[in-house]
């Protein structure tokens, strides 16, 4: 099965200007050489702290921003190789759903213009009527009475405008939307609502989401595949489950040691990380994460390590390298 | 060991500017703590929580008033001090730390000035001596190269260190009670654990008490003795961590407890609560749960739950154990 959306070693830079005119001489590795695939109707979940590339990473699937280098394939096509219709059809297959519910929605258009703004704009010849019905399927879909449709955003709470801001998603009918902090600006007993709306509605439409958040059990519960990434790199990837029940890479096993348990008894070894994540404008030499990392050995700060397959999924750590495993340095 | 905080009837209202409309944001809010013991107060945006972490330092904005309760500190009333009084209580023997650390700092001041402030207040220690204490306090707070950071303004530092900073500032008078007013939600994750372990180490070095206010139920696993979970303006349950994790008596508790997904478990579905939290201003009469409740009885709408103890110190508002 081709994967509905490829990344290929893509990398995005943001220059950093020094003065009026001086060169952009330095710049932030937002994303360095990231590569994942989204294979239809699954989702793909992206975790990591402030600044490791995660929000660029979503900024680059939606168009918001052109890779350095690299490519996105979508489809089997390539998206730089896409004409104005592509792009137009591209543009219809993925979609976006925010954090922030208060200000994804514009306060002073009513609910049901709000949704059925990407099909008035993006296909005008749809009667008036056929606009309403598909209207009223989406408000349907998402759990929200028709005749919300005439209200304005201020008239709902938090979780209600979650649920307009994803039936506004899914008005083109998209293969992909694109989930950045779907529910973290919500109060804890609505949560639950929206991430089981969101998994019917993948397994009702085989819709594919990549998913975007810093909570791990929710990114956990809602994902197929995870990526871990840090300063821009991906350090560990591999099926869900995998990946949160046996960690590898020390980073992914102190960011899932860190992640609050969800009982008392919950006894998870304690990792405390020491420091704070290095700038993205001066990431440090070889591993990114070894100014971090309780396992570093002498090469780590010389040597990047690659993605290499271990134990059912890719890290990219010294530790598993050949030799090191020989030698029983890995723990 | 001696109780350090007895809350009593505790309620605070809003009243808006003509006196038309009454919120009463914290409602008959009876709790107590020990010294060196730590306690979480959950409850989601509304519930209260934060109205009554403000009430219990008298730090209520214009328009708010505790309108009954009492509020004993070592014994003491802190409803009957005069203001002069209490502000020798605050950043003295009970000390703050909010959620937002750039809020809480001045930018215009040196760390080591904010750090040093308290210990010029309250004991009257000279500017070379306060500085002296305050590099201490940073090395306390694990800040590495405390002698540089001292001479550092707020923006010179990442989030995770100014809330270390603001814990230091907290500290530094070496209060009995310490609240926590969800210290650590703008904070990264590895960066949460990094405060969250040290706020747990201080208070065994200082013996400290602390207060969690938080939503969540994540944080009170880790760090929390005893929990009271707030649902719109009241506590509805109360008890020991583990035996309100193991067997919540509340409804409402039992929801939010099945509500999270947890790590390493199959995701099937979460156990969603159905319709949201009410408007404080506009309260169901009855038991404020019972229009979300799964177990309701007849008598929820009308009649309002009393607190009945169900457990070795473990309390809880529902006509289910009515």
């Amino acid at each position: 099965m081709t994967p509905l959306l490829e990344a290929r070693n893509v990398v995005k830079h943001f220059p950093v200007r020094r003065g009026l005119f001086g060169g952009s001489d330095k710049a932030v590795r937002a994303v360095d050489d990231v590569s994942f695939m989204i294979e239809p109707g699954s989702t793909l979940g992206l975790v990591g702290e402030s600044g490791c590339g995660k929000t660029t990473t979503a900024k680059l699937v939606l168009l918001l921003e052109r890779p350095t280098a690299g490519e996105i394939r979508f489809d089997g096509e390539s998206l730089a190789a896409l004409d104005a219709e592509g792009l137009r059809r591209y543009r219809h297959s993925v979609q976006a759903v925010f954090q922030d519910p208060y200000a994804s929605l514009n306060p002073r258009m009513r609910v049901g213009a709000i949704i059925a703004e990407p099909l008035v704009t993006n296909e005008r010849q749809l009667s008036s009527a056929e606009v309403a019905a598909r209207l009223q399927k989406v408000l349907d879909l998402v759990g929200l009475p028709a005749r919300a449709a005439q209200l304005f955003p201020h008239e709902f709470s938090g979780g209600q405008r979650q649920r307009i801001a994803i039936a506004r998603a899914l008005t083109l009918s998209p293969r992909l939307i694109v989930l950045d902090e779907p529910v973290s600006a919500l109060d804890v007993s609505i949560r639950a609502q929206i991430l089981n709306l969101l998994k019917d509605l993948q397994r009702e439409l085989g819709l594919a989401y990549l998913f975007i958040a810093h909570d791990l059990a929710a990114v956990a519960h809602m994902s197929h595949v995870i990526a871990v990434m840090y300063l821009g790199r991906v350090v560990e990837s591999g099926a869900a489950r995998t990946v949160a029940r046996e960690p590898r890479h020390p980073y992914t096993k102190a960011l899932f040691a860190a992640a609050l348990p969800s009982h008392p008894d919950d006894s998870r070894d304690e990792i405390v990380l020491a420091g704070d994540v290095p700038s993205p404008l001066n990431p440090p030499p070889g591993c990114r994460f070894h100014t971090r990392c309780p396992h570093v050995m002498p090469h780590c700060s010389t040597d990047e390590p690659a993605l290499a397959s271990v134990d059912g999924r890719d890290v990219a750590c010294h530790l598993y390298d050949p030799a090191a495993v020989s030698s029983g340095a890995r723990s | 060991m001696a109780t350090l905080l007895d809350v009593r009837g505790l309620s605070t209202h809003y009243v808006s500017a003509r006196g038309t409309r009454v919120t009463r944001a914290v409602e008959d809010v009876s709790f107590a703590l020990d010294d060196g013991e730590t306690l979480g107060i959950v409850g989601e945006s509304g519930s209260g929580k934060s109205t009554l972490a403000l009430s219990l330092l008298r730090l209520l904005p214009p328009g708010a008033r505790t309108v009954a309760g009492t509020v004993r500190f070592d014994g003491e009333d802190l409803m009957r001090k005069s203001e002069a009084e209490m502000r020798h209580i605050r950043g003295k023997r009970i000390a703050m730390i909010l959620q937002d650390p750039m809020a809480s700092l001045n930018p215009l001041f040196t760390v080591g000035d904010q750090v040093a402030e308290p210990l010029r207040v309250h004991e009257g220690q000279s500017r070379r001596g306060a500085w002296e204490r305050a590099r201490g306090l940073l090395g306390a707070v694990r800040i590495s190269a405390p002698d540089m950071r001292v001479r550092n303004y707020p923006h010179e530092l990442s989030g995770g260190m100014r809330q270390r900073i603001v814990g230091a500032i907290a500290i530094s008078c070496g209060p009995r009670l310490l609240i926590a007013d969800e210290p650590t939600t703008s904070l990264d994750v590895t960066i949460q654990a990094q405060y969250l372990a040290l706020l747990r180490d201080l208070q065994r070095a200082q013996r400290l008490a602390m207060i969690f206010i938080t939503h969540n139920l994540g944080i009170v696993a880790r760090m929390c003795d005893a929990v009271a979970v707030m649902y719109a303006g009241r506590i509805v349950e109360s008890g020991p961590v583990r035996q309100i994790f193991n067997a919540p008596k509340h409804p409402y508790t039992r929801a939010l407890i099945e509500s999270i997904p947890r790590l390493g478990e199959a995701n099937g579905r979460l156990t969603a609560i159905e319709g949201q939290p009410p408007d404080p201003a506009a309260l169901p009469e009855g038991c404020a749960f019972h229009p979300r409740c799964p177990a309701r009885l007849e008598k929820c709408a009308t009649e309002r739950p009393r607190d009945s103890i169900v457990g070795a110190g473990h309390r809880t508002a529902c006509w289910l154990h009515g």
